[in-house]
């Protein structure tokens, strides 16, 4: 026993072991608190921003195209596609001028939220609805008689 | 104890963690962003087309030459062959108006209740994104008589032809 | 961990490594960059008929005016009054339109609803309109004009 107390050898090697596990513990810890939001959270927050603004503008140019082209008296009416669900959620499309002003909103339902303005056309022609992502048809109309 | 060569594994551990990252960024912003390029580009070309066949309609004919009208009055019916075409006024009209870019016309009409479809301008085969633009325009005896075409129409006929571009890029 | 501190070689590989590493990283943040252009928003220009039922209704707002000019010849030449004329050409505008759009499965549909052509006959500068009805249907969008007001002048 006494010849063991008096042995130091070797401790740096011991003092390396205890260092490097508590290093390597204290890496892991941190990243398995922080994988969902760097693995999962932050790429679908960036594909809902990204898939948001492109179907933001899809809405704004298919408006600006049929308002370049609106008859004098008549109708026009278009269909639309969108993704029912983006990032994995749904989302509603708003277009409502009482609570937006020239702008469309996208809200997923996890509450992200990205808006595309319109410019002056909702001067000239009013433009009011809500559509959601899993409706079955997704339409635009016009009437100039209304 | 055996600790040698500890930096090879750092080194090992930290190439394993490079490729990795490399690997999954390179796939997420990848698949995502190729196709939608490709797309404006797209847009572009269709727009650039219509844009060709818009103008050379509608503008008048002092200003450009003969107008769309003018030169498909002045067909003189026959099918082209490749790099020999027969509608040598559009044909001239578009390579000023397209420089750089390979085109087909095509011209559609309706004849005794049938619809006809011809090449007049044939530069190749169009590859995977090539654009089409469309225009009709309409003709009657006079501007055939006038710019000496061959179409048989009396002179109270109406012959609505539908000019087809197509353009692409190598 | 004693032997690290005085070995130095390999010092290109690791600043290879860090060069790579750069690299990489201005190169993501140019590819993000590009993310802007998307596809629902070229998609929708590219679906959307909007040079098409420019062509149509343009088309038919000049073949209207040169229709009235030949109408109007052709009274002088035949006994048969200009809106009988003008009616015939009509047909065969519209025969030919709806065949011309069919072929590449679009519908379109155009209607003489009503014309005031009466007056030209006697030369005096009135105003003459013709009202046309214009339907074009490509099954997502639908477009009808009813009708379009075309001024005609002899």
């Amino acid at each position: 026993m006494r010849n063991l107390f008096r042995d130091d050898a070797a401790v740096s090697v011991t003092m390396e072991y205890i260092i490097f596990s508590m290093l390597f513990i204290s890496l892991f810890a941190l990243l398995y608190v922080s994988f969902g939001d760097m693995m999962v959270n932050g790429p679908k927050e960036t594909v809902i921003q990204n898939k948001f603004s492109d179907i933001g503008n899809m809405m704004t140019s298919l408006v600006t195209d049929m308002y370049l082209i609106l008859p004098e008296n008549g109708v026009i009416e278009s269909d639309y596609m969108i993704p029912a669900k983006v990032g994995g959620e749904s989302y509603t499309i708003n277009a409502n001028l009482a609570m937006t002003d020239q702008i469309f909103e996208l809200v997923s339902s996890s509450g992200e939220e990205t808006s595309v303005t319109i410019s002056g056309i909702a001067i000239t022609i009013p433009i009011n609805g809500t559509v959601s992502s899993s409706d079955i048809n997704h339409r635009i109309s016009y009437d100039s008689r209304k | 104890m055996d600790n040698k060569a500890q930096l090879q594994t750092l080194e090992g551990l930290g190439a394993a963690l490079l490729i990795t990252m490399t690997v999954v960024i390179i796939t997420q912003s990848a698949t995502v962003m190729t196709p939608q390029h490709e797309m404006m580009l797209d847009v572009q070309f269709e727009q650039m087309a219509y844009d060709a066949l818009t103008l050379l309609d509608v503008a008048p004919s002092y200003a450009i030459g003969p107008n769309l009208t003018e030169c498909v009055s002045a067909w003189d019916m026959k099918g082209a062959t490749m790099d020999n075409s027969t509608l040598p006024l559009l044909d001239n009209a578009l390579s000023l108006l397209l420089p750089g870019f390979l085109y087909n016309v095509d011209v559609s009409y309706v004849q005794n209740g049938t619809l006809i479809t011809k090449n007049t301008i044939l530069q190749g085969y169009p590859t995977e994104d090539a654009a089409v633009a469309r225009r009709t325009v309409m003709l009657t005896n006079s501007t055939v008589t006038a710019a000496k075409g061959k179409w048989s129409l009396a002179s109270d006929e109406l012959q609505m032809v539908e000019v087809k571009l197509t353009v692409w890029q190598v | 961990m004693a032997g690290l501190k005085d070995n130095n070689s390999g010092q290109l590989i690791i600043l290879s490594g860090f060069v790579l590493c750069f690299s990489l990283v201005a190169l993501i943040l140019l590819v993000n960059q590009t993310m802007i252009t998307g596809y629902h928003s070229s998609n929708a220009v590219l679906e959307f008929p909007k040079h098409q039922i420019r062509d149509i209704t343009s088309q038919t707002r000049e073949s209207c005016v040169y229709m009235t000019e030949l109408a109007l010849d052709l009274n002088q030449s035949s006994n048969l009054s200009i809106d009988h004329n003008y009616r015939l050409l009509f047909d065969q505008y519209e025969q030919q339109m709806a065949m011309l759009y069919a072929g590449h499965g679009e519908q379109v549909t155009l209607d003489l609803s009503a014309m005031n052509l009466t007056s030209m006959a006697t030369n005096t500068p009135n105003i003459n309109t013709i009202w046309v009805n214009i339907t074009y249907s490509n099954g997502m969008t639908y477009y009808s004009s009813e009708p379009e007001i075309i001024e005609v002048r002899p």
